[in-house]
C-alpha cells in the first residue's frame, strides 16, 4: 500500500504551487508586462540608491554653470540656475513614486471598505453614497485640485491628498461592484448559515476575495497619479521649489525649448513618460492575469 | 434508523414564502415561490424534500433555517420557535441548525485555509479557549475522513469530494441539532457521491442529528431519507414514508417523477411510463386549483377548483390529488392501481 | 432481402492523443482512444469528471481550445481523414455532416436573434430556399420536436423559454440537417427528469429515423442503459472498456466499470450505498501502471508496474485490465466488487487506509 500512495494524491493536487509561483509564471508569458514591472523596478531601485546614482547636489544652485547642454560631467545638462538636471531627475523619482504609492494607498484604504459597505448594504446607503460619488466626479479633476490647493496652499502632502481624493471614487466602485456579486455567492450563504454577524461576513469572507480589480487598477492609477502631480507642478500648484519633481521641472525648461535648451525639459518629460508607461503596462497584464476567464483549467 | 422516536423534533406550518419579482418600474409580480407547506421531521430521522428545479425545495431549506425570512408561517425546531425569534435571537442559536450546500467549492470561502473555515463556528458560537478549538478542529478533520496536514490548506487544493468533506465537517463543529442538505451530492461524481453519503448516514448515527435532505434525484433520496415530501410549483403533492413513496405512489406528479428516472439497467428499458407533456407553467399568478392541471393525463374540471388539500391515502401517507378522494372515478387507471396495498419493503439507511 | 442488415461502420478513431499543455505539466486528457461508430447507433460515453469524455468529442470535430493539442491520431468519417482536413473543409463538415449539442443549450443561441430565426437561417444556408419558405419549415422543425404552439414561440427569444425548450430547439437545429454524426456532450445534464426523458426520446427518436450515429456524452449510467446501444467507458484519459450495452451492464469486466455500476442508486432497487474508494487521479501526476490501480480491490504488484492493454472479454467487447487478459490469475464474478471491497473490510477503512497513506512523510508535500 506504501508505494502505491507516491503515485497516487487522492486527486488532491499536492504538487501545486504557490500562487506567487503561477503569477509568476503567468507575468513570464506576457512580454509586455514583464517589460512595465521591469521598468517600474527600475525606478523604484533608481529612488532607493538615489544619492549613490546622484552626480550633483540636486538643489545646489551654481551659476557658473547655467544652461549647459548635455555632457560627461553633467549628464542630462543644467538649467537656468546651474541645477544639474539627471541628478534632480533622479532625485525627483522619490518625490513623485512617493507621491504616487501614497496616494494610491490612501485611495485604497479609503475607497475599498467604503465600496465593501455600499456592494453589500444596497439600498438607500448604496443610493445616496452613489449620488456624491457622482456629484464629485462632476467637478472637472484638475480644477477641483487646482482649486483646493489654491485655497489651501502648496504641499506635497496636500497634493497627496488631492490625488486620492481623486482617484478613491473609482476603487469604490469596482469594490463596489464587485462585492455585489460576490454577497450573492454560496460561501457568502454559508458564511452566514454558519452564524457570521455582517461586519465579519463583509471584512473576513467576501472583502478579500474583491482585491483582484483593485491589484489591476492600482498601478494604472499611480501611473496617473504621476501626471497630474506633474501637471500640477508644472503649474505651479504641485510640490514646492526646490524640491525637484518632474512637473516642474519640465515648466522650468519651457522657456528653453524656444531658445534651444531643449534638455531642460526633454529629459524630466521622457523620465516621466518612461514611468507612466510602465505603470499601464503593468496594470494591463495584471488584468489579464487576474481576469477568471483566463483562468487555466 | 435505530434512534428514530415518534417525537417530532422540526416542525413546519403552514410555511410560505412570496418574492416580488419586479415587473416594470414601479410594478411588482408577487411569485409564490413556497406555498403553505407542513411537515414534522422526527428527531433523529431524515426527511427528503424532492422536487424539480423551481418548485421551492431549496427557497423552503433557507426559510426553515431562517437564511430567508419566510413570508408565512411557524417553524418550530426543539423548543425554538424560529419564526418568533427576532434576527439576533436566530444569530444566536445558528450553532444548533447548520447547512450543507449544492456547490461543495462555491461555499467555502476562497481566501480562507480549511484550518480558519473550520475554526470559525467554533469562534461564534463556543467558548472554548484557542487550545481546545483546534483539537476540536483536528478531531472534525477526522471525523470526516480528512488529514491533519490539509488544514493549512486552500479550498481549491481540494477535490470535489475532499471539499464536501469539508463542508459536513464546518456544518457538524457546533454539535447542531438540525441540518439542512441542500443537494449535497449533486455537483459530485457518481463514485465520490457513495463516500459523501455514508459519511452523512454515520454522522447521523453517531451525533443523533435531524436531516432535512434537499435534492433532485429520486434514487439518493430513496436511499438517505426515511420520509419523503415531493414538491412541484410550491406545494408538497405528496408525502409519506420512503416506502409508501417509491413503491406505491398516488399522486400522478410522483408517478412521472418515478418513471422519468433512467434506470441503469438495460433489460427494462422500454417499461411503461408516465411521461407528463409540456413544460413547468411559470409560477407568477398560477390559478387555484391543482398546480398539474395543466400537464395532468387524468385532469377533470373538478381539478380546477382551489386546493386540493392533503388527503389521506394509508397511515402516514398522503396526497394532493382529488383522486385519492374519489378513487372510484379515475376508472381503473394508474392511480387506482397504486391504491393496493404497498408492498413492504425495509428501507437501508 | 433486407433483413440482414450489417452494421456499417461510420466513424473511426485510431490512437487518438490529446494533451494539455498546462503550467502544472502536461494533461493526457485523451490518451491512445480508439473506438467505432456505427450507423443508426447511439455510443454512449462514459466517464467521471476529468476522464477526458468531453475533450474526446471536441479532439472529433478539432475543436480543442488552447493549451490543448491533438498530438496524435487518426479520425475517419465515412472514408474521410478529418485530421488530415483543412481548417475550410472541416467547416464544412462540422456544418454538414456532424452536428453538437451541448450542455448548455442557451449559451449556443444567440440571445439577440428569435429562436425561430435562428432555426430559419441554418436550414436557409443549408437548403438555400427564401427567407419565407425557411421561417414555414422552422417552424415545422419546431412542431417536430413537440413544441406546443410553435407559430407563437418561433417568435420568442432564447431566454424567454425554458431550458428545456431551448435543448429541444437545439436537438431540432442539429438534427434537421441529417447530419452523418450527431455529438451529443451532456445534453441533458442540467435539466429536470422529466424533461430530461423528453428530449432524450426525441434523440431517440430522430437518430433512428435520420440513420445517423450518435455520440452520446454522459456521466449517467442510467441514461446510457435507456437510449444507447454501445458503451464506452473512460478513465483518466483513456478507454477501459467498451461494449454492446446489454454485456456491460450484466457483465462488466472492468473493476471501474463494476464500481461504476455498484455506485449507482437506483429507484427500483434498494442496496447499501455502495462507493470507489478515493477520487480520480490528478490529472497530471497520473498513477503508474494500471491508472485505476489505487482505488482497485483487486490490484496487484503488476498493476502498478504495467499498463494494461485492451483485451477481448466476450463478443465485441474489451476491457483494459490484467484480469481480463489472464495475466493476473483472478476471478470476476458478479459481486467481485462487493466482495473485495468486504475483504478489504467494508469501503470506510478500504478507504481510510488509501487515505492514510497519502500522507505518510515520505510521499513528501512540496
Amino acid at each position: 500500500m506504501r508505494t502505491r500512495a507516491t503515485s497516487f494524491q487522492l486527486g488532491l493536487n499536492t504538487e501545486m504551487p504557490a500562487g506567487l509561483q503561477r503569477f509568476l509564471y503567468q507575468l513570464r508569458r506576457n512580454w509586455s508586462t514583464l517589460f512595465g514591472l521591469g521598468i517600474i523596478l527600475f525606478f523604484v531601485l533608481v529612488a532607493i540608491f538615489a544619492p549613490l546614482l546622484a552626480t550633483h547636489d540636486p538643489v545646489a544652485t551654481n551659476l557658473d554653470e547655467q544652461f549647459q547642454p548635455p555632457s560627461l560631467r553633467h549628464f542630462f545638462g543644467t538649467d537656468e540656475v546651474g541645477w544639474d538636471i539627471y541628478s534632480r531627475v533622479i532625485y525627483a523619482t522619490r518625490v513623485n513614486f512617493f507621491i504616487a504609492m501614497a496616494s494610491v494607498l490612501t485611495a485604497i484604504a479609503v475607497g475599498v471598505p467604503l465600496g465593501g459597505l455600499t456592494g453589500y448594504f444596497s439600498g438607500r446607503f448604496d443610493d445616496i453614497m452613489m449620488r456624491i460619488l457622482d456629484a464629485f466626479q462632476a467637478f472637472p479633476p484638475l480644477i477641483l485640485a487646482m482649486a483646493v490647493i489654491a485655497a489651501l496652499g502648496r504641499s506635497i502632502w496636500l497634493v497627496i491628498a488631492v490625488i486620492a481624493f481623486l482617484y478613491f471614487p473609482s476603487y469604490l466602485r469596482v469594490v463596489r461592484a464587485e462585492m455585489k456579486s460576490k454577497k450573492e455567492s454560496f460561501y457568502a450563504e454559508a458564511a452566514r448559515s454558519v452564524g457570521n454577524p455582517s461586519y465579519r461576513l463583509i471584512f473576513r469572507h467576501l472583502l478579500p476575495n474583491c482585491l483582484d480589480p483593485v491589484l489591476a487598477q492600482a498601478p494604472l492609477n499611480a501611473g496617473w497619479a504621476i501626471l497630474v502631480a506633474a501637471s500640477l507642478s508644472f503649474i505651479g500648484l504641485g510640490v514646492p521649489i526646490p524640491t525637484p519633481e518632474w512637473g516642474s521641472m519640465i515648466n522650468d525648461g519651457v522657456g528653453g525649448i524656444v531658445s534651444g535648451e531643449w534638455w531642460i525639459s526633454f529629459f524630466p518629460g521622457l523620465t516621466a513618460m518612461l514611468a507612466v508607461l510602465g505603470f499601464n503596462l503593468l496594470s494591463e497584464g495584471l488584468r489579464d492575469i487576474f481576469d477568471p476567464k483566463r483562468m487555466e483549467s | 434508523m435505530s434512534n428514530v422516536n415518534d417525537e417530532s423534533f422540526v416542525q413546519i406550518r403552514n410555511l410560505s414564502k412570496d418574492f416580488l419579482i419586479r415587473a416594470g418600474m414601479f410594478s411588482h409580480v408577487r411569485l409564490r415561490a413556497v406555498d403553505d407547506i407542513s411537515f414534522d421531521i422526527p428527531k433523529g430521522a431524515t426527511m427528503g424534500l424532492v422536487g424539480e428545479s423551481g418548485c421551492g425545495k431549496t427557497t423552503a431549506g433557507r426559510c426553515l433555517l431562517r437564511l430567508i425570512e419566510p413570508t408565512a408561517g411557524e417553524i418550530r425546531m426543539g423548543e425554538h420557535n424560529l419564526t418568533s425569534l427576532k434576527r439576533d435571537q436566530v444569530a444566536q442559536i445558528r450553532g444548533r441548525m447548520q447547512m450543507v450546500f449544492q456547490d461543495p467549492g462555491g461555499a467555502l470561502t476562497p481566501r480562507m485555509t480549511i484550518g480558519a473555515i473550520l475554526r470559525e463556528p467554533l469562534d461564534l458560537h463556543t467558548n472554548l479557549n484557542a487550545h481546545e478549538k483546534d483539537q476540536r478542529v483536528r478531531q472534525l478533520l477526522f471525523q470526516v475522513g480528512l488529514q491533519p496536514d490539509h488544514l493549512s490548506r486552500y479550498p481549491h487544493q481540494f477535490s470535489g469530494g475532499q471539499q464536501q468533506r469539508i463542508g459536513v465537517a464546518r456544518a457538524i463543529a457546533t454539535h447542531p441539532d438540525f441540518i439542512v442538505l441542500d443537494e449535497p451530492t449533486s455537483a459530485l461524481d457518481v463514485s465520490v457521491r457513495g463516500q459523501i453519503l455514508r459519511l452523512l448516514t454515520q454522522l447521523q448515527e453517531e451525533m443523533g442529528l435531524t436531516y432535512l435532505f434537499i435534492s433532485h434525484d429520486l434514487s439518493v433520496i430513496k436511499h438517505t431519507c426515511s420520509q419523503v415530501a415531493v414538491m412541484y410549483l410550491g406545494r408538497i403533492v405528496e408525502t409519506g414514508s420512503t416506502a409508501e413513496i417509491f413503491n406505491s405512489p398516488v399522486h400522478p406528479y410522483t408517478q412521472a417523477l418515478l418513471s422519468a428516472v433512467p434506470i441503469p439497467d438495460p433489460g427494462q428499458r422500454g417499461k411503461e411510463r408516465l411521461r407528463l407533456p409540456g413544460e413547468v407553467p411559470s409560477p407568477i399568478d398560477l390559478p387555484p386549483g391543482c398546480r398539474l392541471y395543466s400537464r395532468c393525463p387524468y385532469r377533470r374540471d373538478a381539478c380546477l377548483e382551489p386546493g386540493p388539500p392533503l388527503l389521506q391515502v394509508a397511515d402516514t401517507h398522503r396526497a394532493a390529488c382529488i383522486l385519492v378522494d374519489d378513487r372510484f372515478r379515475l376508472g381503473g387507471g394508474n392511480v387506482a392501481a397504486a391504491l393496493s396495498p404497498p408492498a413492504q419493503e425495509t428501507i437501508r439507511m | 432481402m433486407l433483413t440482414e442488415r450489417r452494421l456499417e461502420s461510420l466513424l473511426e478513431v485510431r490512437g487518438l492523443h490529446t494533451y494539455f499543455y498546462t503550467y502544472e505539466g502536461v494533461v493526457k486528457a485523451v490518451n491512445s482512444v480508439s473506438f467505432v461508430l456505427n450507423r443508426g447507433e447511439i455510443t454512449g460515453l462514459v466517464g467521471e469528471s476529468g476522464s477526458g469524455k468531453s475533450v474526446t468529442a471536441q479532439s472529433i470535430v478539432r475543436l480543442v481550445k488552447a493549451p490543448g493539442k491533438i498530438v496524435e491520431g487518426e479520425v475517419w468519417l465515412d472514408g474521410q481523414d478529418l485530421m488530415s482536413c483543412s481548417e475550410h473543409e472541416m467547416q464544412s463538415v462540422r456544418g454538414r455532416m456532424i452536428s453538437t449539442i451541448f450542455q448548455e443549450p442557451r449559451a449556443a443561441l444567440n440571445p439577440l436573434f428569435t429562436v425561430g430565426d435562428q432555426i430559419g437561417r441554418v436550414i436557409q444556408l443549408r437548403e438555400g430556399c427564401s427567407r419565407k419558405a425557411a421561417e414555414g419549415l422552422a417552424i415545422e422543425v419546431m412542431r417536430a420536436v413537440e413544441i406546443a404552439d410553435p407559430e407563437r414561440r418561433a417568435g420568442a427569444y432564447p431566454h424567454e423559454l425554458s431550458g428545456g425548450m431551448c435543448q429541444r430547439i437545439m436537438v431540432a437545429i442539429a438534427l434537421s440537417a441529417n447530419p452523418l454524426l450527431l455529438i451529443a456532450d451532456e445534453p441533458t445534464t442540467g435539466l429536470d427528469v422529466t424533461v430530461q426523458a423528453q428530449v432524450l426520446d426525441l434523440i431517440r427518436l430522430r437518430v433512428k429515423s435520420a440513420g445517423s450515429a450518435c455520440l452520446f456524452i454522459t456521466h449517467d449510467l442510467g441514461v446510457v442503459a435507456e437510449l444507447c446501444e454501445r458503451v464506452i467507458v473512460m478513465y483518466a484519459g483513456r478507454v477501459v472498456e467498451q461494449g454492446p450495452v446489454a454485456e456491460i451492464f450484466s457483465n462488466p469486466r472492468h473493476p471501474y466499470t463494476q464500481g461504476l455500476i455498484a455506485s449507482t442508486l437506483r429507484v427500483d432497487i434498494n442496496k447499501p450505498i455502495s462507493t470507489i474508494p478515493g477520487t480520480v487521479p490528478d490529472a497530471v501526476l497520473l498513477p503508474s501502471g494500471c491508472t485505476f490501480h489505487p482505488r482497485c480491490p483487486f490490484a496487484e504488484e503488476l498493476c502498478e508496474q504495467e499498463e494494461p492493454s485492451m483485451a477481448a472479454a466476450g463478443m465485441q467487447h474489451r476491457a483494459r485490465c490484467h484480469i481480463v487478459s489472464g495475466r493476473i490469475e483472478g476471478e470476476m464474478r458478479e459481486d467481485a466488487w462487493e466482495l473485495a471491497v468486504a475483504q478489504a473490510g467494508g469501503t470506510d477503512s478500504f478507504l481510510q487506509s488509501v487515505q492514510g497513506d497519502t500522507t505518510d512523510p515520505e510521499v513528501g508535500i512540496e
